[in-house]
């Protein structure tokens, strides 16, 4: 009780010198006597207060702590006020709709600070899960083993708050999470430790095996004799149009494994259709291995590879011609006897003709001639962690038992005590009493250690003393979680052994050498996904009679963009202002080719200058962004501003009411209308015009993109007459007007200093994987000033972040 | 057993197990909240089964709307293939969730707990759904005490912690648990039981040992894994306790039917393939609570066997198009026709002398109604089945009724209106859920939300 007492006096003095020295910030501190109580006095407390109780409702005993205290309470008034049922239409001085509105907002905010705080709130411990990603990671550095969590059986996706996964406190454990954490270990131990058979060689085998798409074996007598004879055995092709399936390149691997597995094809475009694209399908994982557009002349056939992991056994592989929106239809779904060597040869006269005349393709088809197997890869580093944890010598307990102290104290990424070594030994003891093999006994001993929390949670604090601050271990892991998704490397623990990471000059020697390092594309990808809730992009799939181009191929170029943009921000030492607007951005060849840009040649990302013209350039006009916004049928504008008010400003509208008519639909038989011109027809209501009139105007500026993101001038719409034009002119909250998309960019440009602390508050989330709270606010502050002092450089502001008191607390 | 006096402080659970056999109930199982030990052994009670059924983004409501409450009632076109399960099937108008009201799609995550969701990305936790309390009653005496399935989609069923329990979606898996004949022998998987329990206890003592340092506002993320290693270790012994009990023997015929590697382009053979699995997991007893998500508010639903190639989402934001319309109530129409198939083989096989849909309740409904607003008042609901267990059919039961007086479909915003906001405040699913919670022996008398139950559907 004292404590806590203690506590909000000190919160109390804390906001009393800011009100003193930072005047900027007064404004922001919200005051429940200042700022609702003469509303609440003027409008709610005559019918709801000391004299009447309307439904049994009194605001006036409510906490003034809001947010924090009678949340349910506060809710609900902000709940009936936002729909416009209070105060009542029959009110004497019914305040206006902005004024509720205000009122409105302030407790949105409050509840929603509260909830935050809730979940910063720290215990002794906090015990942050690691993600499905950071596990796989994880594991590969400990073990040497990838471990497939994604494909489908494997480990669920983590729960999210606002985009974010790595939320401590939001992550949840079920049993079914354990037995899940249980399986994969059991499988990583088999492959890490295979069972050596008798009798056999200690080395792995390599596989390493190239066989044609039609061997000798499988041609028909007849032709088998005419071809030896041309000298053209060895050159039969497979032939695949449109949906056709070859189901020849199965193999059987020795070990589970990463394996590199190579195509040799040919490619050929017919002048109006789309690429043939090469699909690669493990049936039996249900997992797509590989999947490109290929365009190669017939005489000059090119390779591909990729690597993939895949278990011990007989792969089942699909390889499928698989061009978007086309099938696999009557004739020409079928191959003849006649093996196929060339074009020229001709086909069967049953047989849809390949190409015309002129030997030009008519349909875009795939001709593939031989696939490779290598592998298993496993390299040096993998090896050597493989083997260290593992006992030389059979049923030598010693060496059993610095083997899992060597496992234990990288796993838990801290010393191990003996205690804690004693019972993984243990358990290698009873196994071995219970008549168990010497290997399995000591698996048990490291799956125990595999599936115990000191493993699956990144603990920070100590048990036996309140401490707010990090130790060195902490240190070592919130930097590579940060940076890298994964565990500390060796020179870390080193350090972190050393006591050495509070040093700041340590510190930024390490952010550069970790920025540097190509583990840091896992910084890139995660958290742009997650700040820019690149998840969502795909979750409702685009209607396919309205977007016929979309499939899974651009929708991953799509986050590729994006995550390759943050990238090039971040590695070439560009400012936050790139976020907003760029005259250049990142595209691969299939993007080049939605965007209408000039071709480029490859699916790797590159960056590509954008012509004014091309309406595109920073974030926010990106494909990926417009297409999460929408539903997959419609763009959406008041989603799109909830998004730019989220991410961008930091700010959070409030929820809409639940009460909200719906929206009438458009008759087909009534004129053409965009959906802004229905939004605005149904927002009649001055209730829900005082919210929308801030959100709206920040999605409104992107009517020029449809629902997957394409440039448009009108809306194809239902209705009658001609499709009618689209409006993305706009006038902002506080009086600023725009007419373009490229006008509504400059007025965000002009609000940098928003978004640079917006932006500082979403790493720190995901830095210290928790929301950030108001005693927050000053470490926060400082590094909002840092930012600004280095230009708002992505990788100042960064390192200003790490460099932070506020990285080293819990 | 002669060394553990000897060793006592140091007896692991390996060497008990070893030492008094499975049978022996350890100490640390027994405080365990809201799971049994099974006991395959015991007398097996009288099965008392439930089978929920979920289809996103509600419905076409002009088309589906019955206009008439009570016995004298004509099913609407979409339901018209109900019409052979009159004295079979009940269905509800005017239910709701009310504090999911105006939440876009969260609704499915919510159908069968009712609980609060956030409508902005917040953080969410949710409660148990009403599936899972039925299983701790009826599924002590069977080898799954539920089945979490998913045609396409996630898992309609949370646990009391509020955590989502995966569904299987893939046929051959789901066989496989239920039938299948396990690659290894029973002494490999029983080894393996053993090592994980063994395993398992490690983790908990050492998880156990820090907790006991904590104060109780400081656990809950360690409870939670504690919680969640337990209850693995209780699933360990179920299923070392059912080891050696032989899987239901299947026809051949059957098992070959039941395996058949089926996609999504033939939606019709699909369906009827999970039901049928659902069908024989019931005849068997292997359960006594089936969840399955039909298909997802976001995904799936497209069903190009009667030429629709559209997802239920894109459909439901019809925006008024007579065409989009009409197709959305032709898959409402597919929708509640497999339901019609599911309920013929419910009562095509009997136990005792007794239709398997006399001890069977089916809820088939969506936690939307009108899909192109995100309406979600007056909920599509079926309930069919359990006739035995208590429930009375035959009825369209209204709660808009007594309010509106009639419904005016012709005015579709009018319609669409009492799709979107409740009529009557009291009149929420989690009434339906408590009636069904009762019928299968869950002694309580509230559910999340409920005010009561629904009189008219008890005998």
């Amino acid at each position: 009780m004292g404590l806590g007492r203690r506590l909000r006096q000190n919160m109390f003095a804390v906001a009393t010198v800011w009100s003193c020295l930072v005047p900027a910030l007064l404004s922001a501190a919200p005051n429940f006597d200042a700022d609702i109580q003469p509303y609440l006095r003027a409008h709610c407390l005559r019918c709801h207060g000391p004299e009447k109780q309307e439904a049994d409702f009194r605001i006036d005993k409510l906490s003034t702590k809001v947010g924090e205290e009678n949340t349910p309470q506060w809710a609900e008034v902000m709940e009936r006020m936002s729909s416009g049922e209070m105060p009542p239409a029959d009110a004497k001085n019914r305040p206006s709709a902005k004024e509720s509105a205000a009122i409105v907002e302030w407790l949105a905010a409050r509840i929603k600070e509260g909830e935050g705080a809730r979940l910063a709130k720290r215990s002794r411990v906090s015990y942050n899960r690691l993600t499905r990603d950071e596990y796989v990671n994880t594991v590969r550095d400990l073990i040497g083993v990838h471990f497939d969590a994604t494909d489908p059986g494997g480990f669920p996706e983590d729960a999210e708050w606002h985009g974010f996964e790595r939320i401590g406190s939001v992550m949840t454990l079920s049993p079914s999470n354990v037995e899940k954490y249980l399986a994969a270990a059991e499988v990583v131990l088999a492959e890490a430790y295979p069972v050596k058979q008798p009798g056999k060689t200690q080395q792995p085998t390599f596989l390493d095996v190239t066989k044609r798409a039609v061997p000798e074996n499988e041609i028909n007598a007849e032709h088998r004799e005419r071809l030896r004879e041309l000298g053209l055995l060895d050159k039969v092709r497979f032939e695949m149009w449109a949906g056709d399936i070859f189901r020849g390149a199965g193999m059987n691997l020795p070990e589970a494994g990463i394996y590199e597995i190579s195509f040799t094809l040919s490619g050929l475009k017919a002048e109006k259709g789309r690429a043939p694209r090469l699909l690669v399908y493990e049936k039996q994982l249900d997992r797509v291995l590989f999947e490109q557009d290929i365009i190669a002349p017939e005489d000059k056939p090119i390779t591909v590879t990729f690597r993939a992991h895949l278990p011990k056994g007989h792969a089942s592989i699909d390889v499928i011609n698989n061009i978007p929106g086309l099938s696999n239809n009557f004739r020409s779904g079928r191959h003849g006897n006649k093996p196929f060597v060339s074009t020229k040869e001709g086909r069967m006269p049953w047989q849809m003709k390949l190409t015309d005349e002129q030997g030009r393709p008519r349909y875009s088809f795939l001709i593939l001639d031989s696939v490779s197997f290598r592998g298993p890869f496993i390299t040096a580093e993998e090896q050597q962690r493989r083997a260290e944890y593992w006992p030389s010598e059979e049923g030598n307990l010693d060496q059993v038992r610095s083997g899992l102290a060597k496992l234990a104290r990288r796993a838990f990424r801290r010393p191990v005590t003996d205690d804690e070594l004693n019972s993984y030994l243990n358990i290698v003891k009873a196994e071995l009493a219970a008549g168990e093999k010497f290997p399995d006994a000591v698996k048990a001993g490291m799956l125990a250690i595999l599936c115990s929390k000191s493993f699956l949670f990144v603990a920070e604090g100590d048990e036996n003393v309140s401490r707010n601050t990090l130790s060195d271990w902490e240190i070592a892991c919130r930097l590579s979680y940060f940076f890298w998704s994964t565990m500390p490397d060796d020179e870390l623990f080193t350090l972190a052994e050393q006591g050495k990471l509070r040093d700041k000059t340590e510190l930024a020697k390490q952010v550069q050498r970790m920025l540097t390092s190509p583990k840091a594309e896992r910084f890139s990808e995660s958290f742009a996904s997650q700040w820019l809730h690149l998840r969502k992009v795909g979750m409702f799939p685009p209607d396919k009679n309205l977007y016929p181009d979309y499939d899974k191929s651009l929708e991953k170029s799509m986050v590729g963009e994006t995550t390759a943009f943050f990238r090039e921000v971040l590695d070439r030492g560009l400012t936050l202002r790139e976020f907003l607007h760029s005259d250049w951005t990142m595209v691969n060849s299939r993007l080049a080719r939605f965007y209408g840009l000039p071709s480029v040649d490859s699916f790797e990302f590159q960056r590509v200058p954008l012509p004014a013209e091309s309406h595109r350039g920073g974030l926010l006009t990106q494909a990926s962004i417009l297409s999460l916004t929408s539903d997959g049928t419609r763009h959406r504008p008041v989603h799109r501003g909830k998004w730019v008010s989220e991410s961008i400003f930091g700010k959070s509208p409030p929820p809409p009411p639940a009460n909200v008519d719906p929206i009438a639909p458009n008759p087909v038989d009534s004129p053409k209308a965009t959906l802004r011109m229905k939004l605005e027809a149904h927002i009649h209501d001055a209730n829900c015009a005082s919210c929308h009139s801030k959100i709206d105007p920040l999605g409104l500026a992107f009517e020029n993109y449809d629902a997957i993101g394409r440039w448009r001038t009108h809306e194809v719409v239902e209705g009658t007459g001609d499709n009618p034009p689209v409006n993305p002119a706009g006038k902002m909250a506080d009086g600023r007007t725009y007419q373009t998309p490229e006008e509504f960019k400059q007025l965000l440009l002009a609000d940098l200093d928003s978004f640079n602390a917006a932006f500082i508050d979403k790493l720190a989330t995901y830095g210290l994987r928790r929301s950030v709270s108001f005693e927050d606010r000053d470490a926060l502050a400082a590094i909002v000033k840092a930012s600004s002092a280095k230009d708002y450089r992505l990788r100042d502001l960064i390192e200003a972040f790490v460099l932070s008191d506020l990285f080293q607390k819990r | 057993m002669h060394n553990i006096n000897r060793h006592s402080w140091q007896l692991s659970r390996r060497q008990l197990l070893r030492g008094a056999g499975v049978s022996l109930a350890l100490p640390l199982l027994n405080c365990m909240a809201g799971t049994s030990l099974s006991a395959p052994e015991t007398a097996k009670s009288k099965p008392k089964r439930s089978v929920f059924l979920y289809i996103p983004n509600g419905v076409n409501t002009l088309t589906w709307q019955i206009e008439k409450a009570g016995k004298d009632f004509e099913f609407t076109k979409p339901l018209a293939s109900l019409e052979r399960h009159r004295a079979d099937v009940t269905p509800i108008s005017g239910l709701h969730h009310p504090q999911v009201l105006g939440k876009h799609h969260n609704c499915d995550k919510v159908w069968l707990t009712g609980a609060n969701v956030p409508s902005d990305g917040g953080a969410f936790r949710n409660s148990v759904s009403a599936d899972q309390l039925m299983a701790e009653v009826q599924g002590t005496s069977t080898r799954f005490s539920s089945l979490e399935l998913a045609i396409e989609g996630h898992s309609l069923a949370w646990s009391r912690d509020g955590i989502q329990i995966p569904a299987e979606r893939d046929t051959r898996t789901i066989f496989n648990m239920l039938f299948g004949v396990e690659r290894e022998s029973i002494s490999a998987i029983s080894r393996r039981l053993n090592r994980r329990s063994s395993i398992l206890d490690a983790v908990a003592e050492d998880a156990q040992r820090v907790n006991r340092k904590l104060g109780a506002e400081d656990r809950t993320k360690l409870d939670e894994y504690l919680t969640a290693v337990r209850q693995v270790e209780v699933r360990t012994q179920r299923a070392e306790s059912w080891l050696n009990i032989p899987k239901p023997k299947i026809d051949p015929a059957d098992e070959a039917r039941l395996t058949r590697k089926l996609n999504m382009t033939q939606v019709r053979e699909y369906y009827r393939l999970f039901y049928d699995l659902m069908v024989l997991a019931l005849r068997t007893d292997s359960t006594r609570v089936i969840t399955c998500m039909i298909c997802s508010e976001s995904n799936g639903g497209a069903i190009p066997d009667i030429g629709i190639s559209q997802a239920r989402h894109g459909l439901s934001h019809h925006n008024g198009d007579p065409e989009q319309l009409r197709r959305l109530t032709e898959t409402d129409t597919f929708l509640v026709e497999q339901l019609s198939y599911f309920l013929d083989q419910l009562k095509a096989h009997s136990e005792e002398g007794q239709p398997l849909l006399d001890t069977t309740q089916v809820l088939w409904g969506s936690g939307m109604a009108y899909g192109h607003s995100h309406g979600n008042a007056n909920l599509p609901t079926i309930l069919a089945g359990g006739k035995e267990l208590g429930h009375k059919h035959g009825q369209h039961v209204d709660f808009n009724l007594p309010k509106i007086g009639q419904y005016n479909v012709a005015d579709a915003n009018g319609h669409y209106r009492v799709c979107s906001r409740p009529v009557d405040s009291d009149a929420r699913l989690s009434n339906l859920l408590l009636n069904m919670l009762q019928r299968v022996d869950v002694e309580t008398d509230q559910f999340q939300d409920s005010v009561s139950t629904i009189s008219a559907i008890e005998k």
